[in-house]
């Protein structure tokens, strides 16, 4: 599968190393150059170090043969931007982090799969032990 | 009144110096102490052998060693901890004086010899002070250009002599450079038998330790090896010596060509062990694991450059002599690769082609960090990743950033530009250095020679290999020499060291004066 993933912070970084061990194809988008470098020197993919507004950023990224965008940016207007044009060009899966819950209705509107903020996800899985006991 | 005349050791006392300058004289008095130790291991060889005339040769040798040692030495008081530049400066400076003393051996055994019906021409050859420090040189640089017509007719002891000094100045600018060298900078990493360990001045030791031990191992081994092929011991040990030095001096006069095949092609593992580094050698003894051979770029470089050129020059021989050349082809690759500089046969009936692949060879010589002479394969290496760097920047799309991949670590951008400038800057000189010194050696010797063949010599002096076209021998001038001399101690150092010596600021060296 080839998987574009916008924002490479530390869940960006995450996801990308375990996609790479399923043996996906895996081009980031990130527009801090510091970041950017960071991941390249972790994995060796395609790095774009740019801003996704940017006009044709998704073009070079070849989203025309993408299978899935992953938007993890700290940014939900990002994530929206990038869900917005990978949905123009027709990608199948999208799926975005979110920031901010209020924004969650927006984007199910766009018919996009969304984790809503990461902190709800960990404090659910520690949650869910207590339950397990 | 008489004027009492000064305490000479007063006066040095009374000399103000610079704390660096005290470090200098210190570091190097105590290196110059080694040929003194030498020249004592070998005058039992003197005794072994019976030759008593040589024992007052070794014993001047000692002298002065141990003398221009100790009055150094006598500057340690205030000495500053050495700072990479003047580690530079000492071995640069070691490396000059401790031929010279390296000479007298050659010088005093001819000179006690004589000039008479029975002395052979190889040993007067010595009586001339130019052939001598040229042999001394050769030797402490482990290059193996040798001025000796026919090393046979040497005595034992300076057949001993020539392999000790190749055998002790192989392994010893490295071990120099360790104990010398701040321990953080990369070329201490290269040496390093922990590979990426930096708990500093407790592994400068340990490691100088296991690169004299890995030294060691392989060393017997190679006098074993070719004792099994066939070779007498005393044979066996001076070619062990040399060998795993890629030193290259023989004690015959068609160099390992005087043996059987069997011993010719034992000899080729054993110049390819000298062409491996140290830290690979270090996780091949202590952690037999095989794969070191192949983990890193330098020496997966070494395999491919072993085979492909192997290959290359057989072709060659095979077009240029009508005949498949496979022992002699192979043999005088790994010897110039390696820059270990034993010869097979004679060089000067091959084709200029053959000669200059070889001169290529010997330019890039083996991988960092062992005994091996010329710019070496990190570097080769790394000059060709700048190149494939080059173009994949051009066929990256507009925002893509270009992953830097230096050996097996990933770098950055600043980082990989500093390495490869730093690369691109020694490859230049040497370069520079080695059309300079052809001009010179062009001038020098006779017509017969053509340019592949001072091109192959030059390369040959500055790769500290030892092959020779025939340049190499005592009708040379004393200018083509020179040039030679000048060559094998700039290239054994790395240029840069001696460079630095030319460009020193002396006067902030001495503080009176």
């Amino acid at each position: 599968m080839y998987i574009i993933v916008v924002g490479a912070g530390l869940i960006g970084c995450s996801f990308v190393g375990l996609a790479l061990k399923e043996n996906h194809e895996v081009t980031a988008i990130e527009q801090n150059e510091e970041k950017a470098r960071s991941l390249l020197q972790k994995y060796n993919i395609k790095v774009l170090n740019a801003d996704i507004a940017e006009g044709d950023i998704l073009e070079e990224a070849q989203i025309e043969r993408a299978d899935m965008i992953v938007a993890a940016t700290s940014d939900d207007s990002v994530n929206l931007m990038a869900m917005f044009l990978g949905k123009e060009q027709g990608v199948k899966n999208l799926i975005t982090l979110i920031n901010n819950r209020q924004h969650q209705t927006m984007f199910e509107r766009l018919g996009v799969k969304v984790v809503v903020s990461p902190e709800n996800i960990i404090a659910q899985r520690l949650y869910d032990f207590i339950d397990r006991a | 009144m008489k004027i009492e005349p000064d305490n000479p050791m007063r006066i040095l006392k009374q000399i103000k110096l610079a704390p660096q300058a005290r470090t200098i004289m210190r570091d190097m008095g105590l290196f110059l102490h080694v040929p003194g130790l030498m020249a004592l291991i070998s005058l039992f060889i003197s005794l072994g052998w019976g030759e008593y005339y040589a024992i007052l040769p070794f014993g001047l040798t000692i002298l002065a060693s141990v003398s221009l040692g100790q009055l150094l030495y006598r500057f340690r008081k205030g000495a500053a901890p050495a700072r990479s530049r003047h580690a530079m400066i000492t071995v640069a400076l070691s490396w000059g004086i401790i031929p010279i003393i390296g000479a007298i051996p050659f010088m005093a055994i001819a000179a006690s010899l004589g000039d008479g019906m029975d002395t052979s021409a190889t040993v007067s050859v010595f009586h001339q002070p130019w052939n001598a420090v040229f042999e001394s040189f050769s030797g402490f640089t482990s290059t193996g250009l040798s001025m000796a017509l026919d090393p046979a007719q040497l005595p034992y002891s300076l057949q001993w002599w020539r392999s000790l000094t190749e055998w002790v100045g192989g392994v010893g600018v490295i071990v120099l450079m360790l104990s010398l060298l701040q321990p953080a900078t990369d070329a201490y990493n290269l040496y390093s038998a922990e590979g990426r360990s930096r708990r500093i001045a407790l592994t400068v030791r340990s490691t100088v330790r296991s690169i004299w031990w890995i030294y060691l191992v392989y060393t017997v081994f190679s006098i074993t090896l070719l004792k099994i092929a066939g070779m007498p011991w005393w044979d066996a040990l001076n070619h062990g010596l040399t060998g795993i030095s890629t030193g290259g001096f023989s004690i015959t006069s068609g160099s390992i060509g005087a043996y059987a095949p069997v011993i010719q092609w034992a000899t080729i593992p054993i110049m390819i062990l000298g062409a491996i580094s140290f830290p690979i050698h270090y996780q091949l003894l202590r952690r037999r694991d095989l794969s070191a051979l192949w983990s890193d770029a330098q020496h997966r470089a070494l395999w491919l450059l072993l085979i492909l050129g192997g290959i290359l020059l057989l072709l060659e021989n095979a077009v240029s002599q009508d005949a498949w050349l496979w022992r002699d082809s192979l043999f005088q690759w790994a010897s110039a690769l390696g820059t270990c500089g034993f010869n097979t046969t004679d060089l000067k009936a091959w084709s200029p082609s053959a000669k200059l692949l070889m001169t290529l060879g010997m330019f890039v010589g083996g991988a960092a960090g062992s005994t091996v002479g010329g710019l070496k394969l990190n570097r080769f290496v790394a000059l060709l990743q700048a190149i494939a760097w080059k173009f994949q920047r051009l066929m990256l799309t507009p925002h893509q950033i270009l992953r830097y991949r230096l050996g097996n670590q990933v770098v950055s951008e600043t980082e990989a530009n500093r390495h490869i400038e730093s690369v691109a800057v020694l490859a230049f000189l040497w370069l520079l250095l080695l059309i300079l010194g052809i001009f010179g050696l062009l001038s020098q010797v006779s017509p017969i020679y053509t340019l592949s063949d001072v091109l192959f010599e030059a390369t040959s002096a500055l790769s500290s290999v030892g092959l020779s076209t025939g340049i190499t021998h005592p009708d040379l001038t004393w200018g083509g020499k020179l040039v030679l001399i000048l060559f094998m101690w700039m290239g054994r150092l790395e240029i840069m060291p001696v460079l630095l010596l030319f460009i020193l600021p002396w006067r902030s060296l001495l503080r009176r004066f």
